[in-house]
């Protein structure tokens, strides 16, 4: 029998405990799967990622998710959601960051893990949460045009007929009356994309040259 | 490769339109790009000074669906996440699922579960061994490689019914049982396997097109590739021994003998050393499933959880209400969990969100290719054009499961 | 902002300097010898591996003239079974049409005279969605829907492929394998079922006793 590592241990560590109440973050309730969790204000996400990373006794060194959750009845409605590993202690942390829509925005991560571009692409293409401090915020999945952002709990599972509207109304649109009855015999009104994006055309509420 | 690298881009300005660069679209139609990956390539000569991989051509939405679905009617879509394993997709997504409702699954149905994952290794490297040599341009060994994954979908078949997207795994256990002769014929088809192996590497280790095409091509370090969130051979290929089924175990791998590989140099040459070892030890933990394993059921006895017997169906009232409610209301308590399994490509991921509705409220796949992928960029930008076919070929990606 | 790296390790790399790698065996990694720079030998061992190939058991089939031999757990097509009047044993519960994952299944139920008081007036499978997953069977509270063995689906248009029910109809005999198998598996754990349970130590076969074994484990 070859010799394990120790099993994952929990990583609610002293360590951890100073951190966050130096950064007046607080810990979750226990999870079914037995990875500890902390709730962490979005204004001190990023240097006490640096710290998670960097310090000795924790030493979170590889970023293994990141996503989002809806929460449309909830204050702040995203949860941003981070799973680390500690390779050095073996050891897994979920944190938690709570992002307002009305400022749909949370500090990049990519320069403590260079991992998180990618990810972050990703949540700000399905949520439309937007990353302070990314370098290079594009959608990933969804075409660079699509108006909406589609794992967002409003938007309909067929998704919506974007072929004939290209209105954005304040931001984000993901309502039903986007399912215009198009006159029958009628075909939709082709793009012309060679003069540019669409009008009206923009990725989310936030102004767009922040990235 | 770093210094070649910071090199050009001193001698050429990038923003300098005049300069000789080439910009190269590759794909998403290119046959090495497994499937439907666009790099966008700026070229300098034969030198490949940028790249920006994109991917999103196969997305599906299947997390959209997830949040619609039963959580047994999302099993065929993890099937089609990497269509090269499904089982072993399936067998993440039924552990993440009873982790958070608390269902004991039975010894042998974990053995099962164990004996599939690691027959869906074999399976998954074993392609890559094939399209990986063909994309170096070793022909034959295809042939043979895929010969083998076809003896191995014959068995497969008589036990699942189907040859790939099974739909084999059930919450709380799996569909069917093995049969003696399922049995036997895997014995078989894992004794003759390490022959098989041996004559992969005669094929391609001390061929030199394909040696000198894979030593020192896409090299990263240990650092970058933690940096970079890779997981898997590829990982373990930098000289990292991180591997889920002994950092975290789950399933039956505690119990179980086997070795995990590790590389040196970190370049495509280690990555296929690793890939080939890893052959060879999957090999060994399914002999040691099949020498000896566990009886008993197939799939729980929990019946709150788990669908009545067939024969009381037909025959009592209860059972039939019984039947009716597990398929239609059958939900787990609320709750998070993430759960990860070793796939062929990496770290396997679920992170399951309930609200205790009969569909996940969240799910995000953590796929490992899609992390993966973006180690591309650091492996081929300061390289030869057409090295890149190697580093694509030696990373091995799928882009069902990168695009979800 | 600039970016910090984590210092690189001294030292080798594969060490388990990381609490969650194990002491593992490193891939060897070798230089080519004498033959295989010169390419020549390497070359003439695949040829000859290859020549000998055609010698050896064919694992292909030739298809349209050799048909697939399926077992009882192969899964075709989807079919109805029919009573012994040539009426479908379905009642039309609906609960294969809410299981199917991808919505292949069409259901309108009707009322009959006797004492089951149901059955399909329409029940319609479109073949073109059908994955062959084998839920509708495993749910199905009637024995009423199995997996057939029918893998060839051919058509002229879109319409060809959805199966109504004369179309799905098959009589018990010629399912006989399907069913029997269906009631062994999904008999599950229930020891009063009503197909007797297979018998012990079928899983230490004796074909493959004392065989030996490479590689060991244990």
């Amino acid at each position: 029998m070859a010799d394990h590592p120790v099993s994952p241990s929990s990583s609610k560590t002293e360590a951890l405990a100073a951190l966050v109440s130096e950064f007046g973050a607080e810990h979750l309730p226990d999870a079914a799967d037995g990875i500890a969790g902390i709730l962490v204000d979005r204004d001190s996400w990023l240097e006490l990622a640096r710290q998670l990373r960097d310090q000795e006794d924790l030493r979170f060194d590889l970023l293994v998710d990141v996503t989002a959750v809806d929460w449309p009845d909830r204050q702040p409605r995203f949860e941003v959601v981070y799973h680390l590993w500690s390779l050095t202690h073996n050891r897994l942390l979920r944190v938690k960051v709570g992002v307002p829509e009305e400022q749909a925005e949370c500090p990049s991560v990519v320069l403590v893990w260079g991992t998180a571009n990618w990810h972050e692409r990703e949540v700000f293409d399905m949520y439309g949460v937007r990353f302070a401090g990314h370098p290079d915020l594009r959608r990933i999945l969804m075409p660079d045009d699509y108006p909406y952002h589609p794992l967002r709990k409003d938007f309909p599972l067929e998704g919506v007929d974007n072929s004939v509207s290209y209105r954005n109304e304040g931001g984000v649109l993901m309502t039903q009356e986007l399912f215009v009855d198009r006159p029958a015999g009628q075909d939709p009104t082709p793009v012309d994309r060679s003069k540019g994006d669409p009008q009206g055309y923009s990725d989310g509420a936030a102004p767009a040259d922040e990235s | 490769m770093n210094t070649v690298r910071e090199e050009i881009i001193t001698t050429h300005d990038l923003n300098d339109l005049h300069a000789e660069h080439l910009e190269l679209s590759m794909g998403p139609q290119h046959p090495a790009t497994h499937g439907v990956l666009q790099i966008k390539l700026r070229l300098d000569g034969e030198r490949v000074i940028h790249a920006d991989p994109i991917v999103g051509y196969l997305h599906r939405g299947k997390e959209k669906h997830a949040e619609h679905c039963t959580y047994q009617q999302f099993f065929p879509l993890t099937d089609r996440l990497d269509y090269l394993q499904p089982l072993a997709n399936e067998v993440g997504f039924a552990l993440t699922v009873e982790t958070l409702a608390g269902i004991d699954v039975p010894l042998r149905a974990q053995a099962i579960r164990t004996l599939i994952c690691e027959l869906m290794r074999l399976s998954a490297h074993l392609i890559w061994v094939g399209i990986g040599g063909l994309d170096i341009g070793a022909t034959s060994v295809y042939f043979y490689a895929f010969r083998e994954r076809e003896s191995l979908f014959d068995i497969l078949d008589k036990l699942t019914g189907l040859r790939t997207n099974q739909e084999y795994i059930r919450l709380g256990g799996v569909g069917a049982d093995l049969d003696a002769e399922v049995i036997r014929e895997l014995r078989q088809w894992i004794a003759d396997f390490p022959k098989r192996i041996d004559e992969f590497e005669m094929l391609l280790s001390g061929n030199r097109i394909f040696y000198e095409r894979m030593k020192g091509i896409g090299r990263i370090t240990a650092q970058q590739a933690i940096d970079l969130g890779v997981t898997g051979p590829c990982l373990r290929a930098t000289g990292v021994g991180v591997d889920l089924r002994r950092a975290r175990p789950y399933l039956l791998y505690s119990e179980l003998d086997f070795e995990i590989p590790v590389g040196t140099e970190g370049d495509a040459y280690d990555r296929y050393l690793v890939r080939v070892e890893e052959l060879r030890q999957s090999t060994r933990i399914a002999e040691q499933l099949l020498k000896d394993l566990p009886s008993g059921d197939f799939i729980a006895a929990e019946l709150k959880d788990v669908l009545p017997p067939k024969g009381r169906v037909y025959t009592s009232m209860e059972e039939m209400i019984h039947q009716f409610k597990i398929v239609t209301e059958w939900c787990p308590p609320p709750g998070e969990v993430y759960q990860a399994t070793e796939a062929a490509n990496g770290e396997l991921g679920y992170y399951l969100v309930s609200t205790g509705g009969r569909s996940a409220y969240k799910l995000k796949i953590r796929a490992p290719s899609f992390v993966n992928l973006q180690s591309l960029k650091p492996m081929i930008e300061g390289g030869y054009f057409s090295d890149v076919v190697a580093s694509i070929a030696s990373l091995h990606f799928i882009m069902g499961e990168t695009d979800r | 902002m600039s970016r910090s790296v984590i210092p690189p390790s001294e030292g080798g790399g594969f060490l388990p300097k990381y609490g969650a790698a194990v002491a593992t065996p490193m891939v060897k990694r070798r230089q080519l010898n004498r033959n295989e720079r010169w390419f020549f030998v390497p070359f003439a061992k695949a040829l000859l591996y290859t020549f000998t190939r055609m010698f050896k058991r064919k694992i292909t089939r030739q298809y349209p003239e050799q048909k697939l031999e399926a077992g009882a757990s192969f899964h075709g097509l989807p079919v109805l079974v029919e009573k012994d009047d040539g009426s479908p044993r379905c009642v039309a519960c609906g609960l294969c049409e809410f299981v199917c994952p991808p919505r292949a299944i069409d259901i309108v139920p009707g009322e009959i005279d006797n004492e089951i008081e149901r059955a399909p007036k329409e029940f319609v499978i479109d073949m073109l969605r059908c994955i062959e997953c084998s839920y509708c069977e495993e749910v199905c509270p009637e024995e009423a829907i199995v997996m057939s063995k029918d893998y060839e689906l051919v058509g002229r248009k879109r319409e060809d492929f959805v199966w109504d029910l004369p179309k799905l109809l098959r009589t018990q005999e010629s399912l006989r394998d399907r069913l029997e198998f269906v009631r062994k598996t999904y008999r599950r754990w229930d020891e009063n079922a009503e197909i007797a349970p297979p018998p012990s130590g079928v899983f230490r076969d004796p074909a493959w006793a004392g065989r030996e074994r490479p590689n060991e484990g244990h």
